[in-house]
């Protein structure tokens, strides 16, 4: 065997493989330019490595099916339905605990959201409610 | 299940010191609801500012506040006008005693024997429709 081992190739399973920009733009028969403001788009399904683009060639085909989901779209649901930064999971919602985390959003707006009340019991046809306890 | 009412909703966003500190006794499994009605008066307020946007930075303001009591709505279970609520309506609207109460108060009372909810508002209303506390 010689000192400096020959590279072996990466593996290329039909429909699996790893394309870059270019590779897929030829794929698609689309100009690499045009790929790209798509990837970044969030588009087509495409992952950036680094600086570079990287595509699989199956996801590419189910985009053309019309089976892809954009990546942005799963993100947004795992943020839904993953975990909070701080690992807890996040509460259900119409829970007191999912509730409180907006409690005093709005602290700073004392005066617009009285005159915001007094608008909807205004429309309600009632007088103005004043807080009691 | 308990059922905030638009006031008392506006004022959790206010971080009022005692509704924050009832709802705070709130038991944890207790489901916590707001019903249709308050959704829209709610978004209502919202896009009434919108609306009312006087320059550039007034706009991009009430579009924030629209976005935070978007995410702040979805903490609560929001109970609709189902078929039961419905019939409750009809026959809210048909008692005579009622008549002075507004329409919007008789379809947060329709949710409520609907659903068997405890409303949790910082005003009552009485059979003669004004308010008392």
């Amino acid at each position: 065997m010689s000192a400096v081992q020959k590279k072996k190739p990466a593996p290329r399973a039909a429909g699996t493989e790893v394309l870059t920009l270019k590779e897929a733009g030829a794929y698609l028969r689309v100009s690499a330019g045009e790929l790209k403001k798509l990837a970044e788009a969030g588009g087509v399904p495409a992952r950036l490595v680094g600086n570079d683009w990287r595509f699989l060639r199956s996801a590419l085909e189910e985009w053309l099916r019309g089976e892809f989901t954009p990546w942005a779209a799963l993100d947004e649901l795992e943020k839904t339905l993953g975990e909070r930064r701080d690992g807890k999971p996040e509460p259900r919602p119409g829970t007191k605990e999912r509730i409180l985390q907006f409690a005093g959003m709005w602290k700073d707006d004392e005066k617009e959201l009285k005159e915001f009340l007094k608008e909807v019991y205004r429309r309600r046809g009632r007088p103005t409610v004043e807080e009691d306890g | 299940m308990i059922l905030l009412d638009t006031d008392t909703l506006t004022l959790l966003l206010l971080n009022h010191a005692k509704v924050r500190s009832r709802f705070e006794r709130v038991d944890a499994n207790e489901a916590i609801a707001i019903s249709v009605v308050t959704r829209i008066e709610m978004l209502r307020g919202r896009f009434d500012s919108i609306l009312k946007a006087a320059d550039k930075a007034e706009l991009l303001w009430a579009m924030t506040r629209l976005r935070q009591l978007d995410e702040a709505l979805d903490a609560f279970e929001v109970i609709g006008l189902d078929e039961p609520a419905a019939d409750q309506f009809e026959k809210l609207r048909q008692n005579k005693k009622l008549k002075k109460i507004g329409r919007a108060d008789l379809l947060i009372a329709s949710v409520v024997l609907a659903t068997n909810a405890l409303l949790r508002a910082c005003c009552r209303i009485n059979a003669s429709g004004s308010g008392n506390r």
